[in-house]
């Protein structure tokens, strides 16, 4: 009861500090502050909230799972990801932030192309973060109902109504302030409980690092190389610049600050999966632990890694600290796309169908689509399988929808509309396609791959297919 | 490789807490310069027209 007590205290605090901090990042007053924060985020706030954006459920608990199970194995798959994140700093966000006047990626896709593609990048944002947020709202509620005892929905509408309550205000500001604020909570307290525990084991350091030699030789001989280049690919293409990091590229206070807050946070991403992974392997040497895992359903055991290790080993106040920990991983991610995906339909999407009257109302429209937004994540929350399949089918989609068009278009001196609209089109449904035939064949083959090797097919033959149409709307470019 | 590990972890641990604390001194920061400064937008947000136009800040870039 007193441990109860306890915990909801902690968490009912956790939350008051950080409804506090959001309150003092100021309602937006304008469409350009609700959306891009005035352009004006300085290098920590944008490292921050970067790697508090892409520190889900996937890369806290996933990872302390894949640690237990296969070494430091993920972590070459991880660093993939990282690869992925220096790439953009180095040769994309600069280029995204020297743009004027693009508040979303759909912006982009508009001057590089036409209308016609924007609102096809804006529809595919929209859904991929409602898809992305329904499987976060999940994750959050499963830990919600868990430690107060309601039943999933009551802690679905909780976690669900917080967040869109600080991001409908507060636009991207408030959620990148908030995001540092939730960065620093988890990035200081799992590293603390991970060396508090290392000082408690028989052997130390040595110890844990001739068992990580071990396990992750048996890891090597447990993985396929066909899985290896799945997930590397996966790891390197399915988050690359989702509406949530766009955002933040395009809200840096300058092209340095863009170019530099996703170097910072692609060699953070490393040094994190380490310690995620030092802890799973740290979980396996404690055999009540792993008895207790054993316990478990199979499918369960990765994920409950982290939270069976830390209630059996931890006295009950480092407990209640995980459980505010994993509550501010979920909603830094959380907030962030809804945000985004707000943003993108209010200036992708709605704007063509009632065009705003006044910023402020341009400001409403993005309230009301956050919220919006938020209800539809929170009702198919409800419906999701699984978290990892979840991400899992949002990446399938994302990088193939939109990354041939986006990428090739900055690139290239004249893209033309064809090439965008056939590559979007083909993407989106090759990467629907190959999710599910290759889930039910049960294939190793990642469905990424052939749904982007079919959008970058499409791309080309949409390139030479027609002459470039930009010279007729030339127009029509600047808004 | 026992060496490497070790150094490895450790290394990782205490560039994650300095990253932490590196950016809540930012945060504190962006906070206390906020709370020193006059909410502007709260009064020039009404002209959507000019609020377009005055999106198109390149003197901001470096």
């Amino acid at each position: 009861m007193a441990h109860t007590a306890m915990t909801v205290t902690l968490i009912a605090a956790y939350l008051a500090v950080l409804t506090l901090v959001a309150l003092k990042a100021r309602a937006a007053h304008q469409f350009k502050e609700f959306s891009l924060a005035g352009r004006s985020l300085t290098l920590p706030l944008v490292f921050g909230s970067l790697a508090a954006t892409y520190v889900g459920p996937a890369f806290s608990i996933g990872f302390v799972g894949k640690g237990y199970a296969t070494g430091l194995v993920f972590l070459i798959i991880g660093l993939a990801f990282s690869l992925q994140n220096i790439l953009v700093g180095l040769f994309v966000a600069p280029r995204l932030r020297s743009l004027n006047d693009c508040h979303t990626l759909g912006d982009v896709i508009y001057q590089k192309y036409n209308r016609t593609c924007q609102i096809l990048a804006g529809v595919i944002s929209v859904g991929l973060c409602a898809g992305f947020a329904g499987v976060m709202i999940k994750a959050g509620g499963s830990i919600l109902s868990d430690i107060f005892g309601i039943p999933f929905w009551a802690a679905v509408a909780l976690v669900c109504g917080i967040t869109t309550l600080y991001t409908t205000v507060g636009g991207l500001r408030a959620s990148v302030i908030t995001d540092a604020f939730q960065f620093t909570t988890f990035s200081i307290l799992l590293p603390l409980i991970f060396l508090w525990l290392l000082l408690h084991m028989p052997g130390g350091l040595s110890h844990l690092a001739q068992v990580a030699r071990d396990t992750t030789s048996r890891g090597w001989s447990m993985i396929s190389g066909i899985e290896i280049v799945g997930l590397a690919t996966a790891f390197l293409l399915g988050e690359m610049l989702i509406p949530p990091y766009a955002n933040r590229a395009l809200g840096s206070k300058s092209t340095r600050v863009s170019r530099n807050g996703f170097l910072l946070a692609g060699l953070f991403s490393g040094i994190w999966f380490v310690v995620m992974l030092a802890i799973g392997i740290l979980a396996s040497m404690k055999p009540d632990v792993v008895a207790e895992i054993a316990g478990l359903p199979a499918l369960a055991r990765e994920d409950q890694v982290l939270l069976v290790l830390v209630r059996m080993t931890l006295p009950f106040g480092f407990y209640a600290l995980l459980l505010v920990v994993l509550l501010s991983v979920i909603m830094s991610s959380l907030d962030s796309l809804l945000n985004a995906g707000a943003v993108s339909f209010t200036q992708d999407i709605f704007r063509f169908i009632a065009p705003p009257a006044s910023d402020h109302t341009a400001l409403i429209q993005g309230r009301w689509a956050t919220v919006t937004i938020a209800a539809a994540a929170a009702v198919s929350a409800l419906r999701v399988p699984g978290i990892i399949e979840g991400l899992l089918f949002c990446y399938s989609i994302w990088a193939p929808a939109v990354l041939p068009a986006l990428l090739l278009g900055l690139w290239m001196p004249q893209p033309k509309p064809l090439a965008g609209i056939l590559s979007m089109l083909a993407g989106s449904l090759s990467g629907i396609f190959f999710t599910i035939v290759l889930e039910r064949m049960q294939s190793n083959i990642p469905p990424i791959l052939p749904a982007l090797a079919i959008a970058l097919l499409a791309y080309l033959v949409g390139h030479h297919v027609r002459p470039s149409q930009r010279t007729s709307e030339a127009g029509g470019q600047m808004k | 490789m026992i060496l490497i590990i070790s150094s490895l972890v450790i290394m990782a641990c205490l560039v994650a807490i300095v990253s932490g604390i590196w950016v809540i001194v930012g945060l504190v920061t962006e906070l206390v310069n906020r709370s020193s400064t006059p909410d502007v937008s709260a009064r020039d947000g009404n002209d959507f027209a000019h609020a377009r136009q005055k999106s198109q800040d390149s003197s901001e870039l470096v």
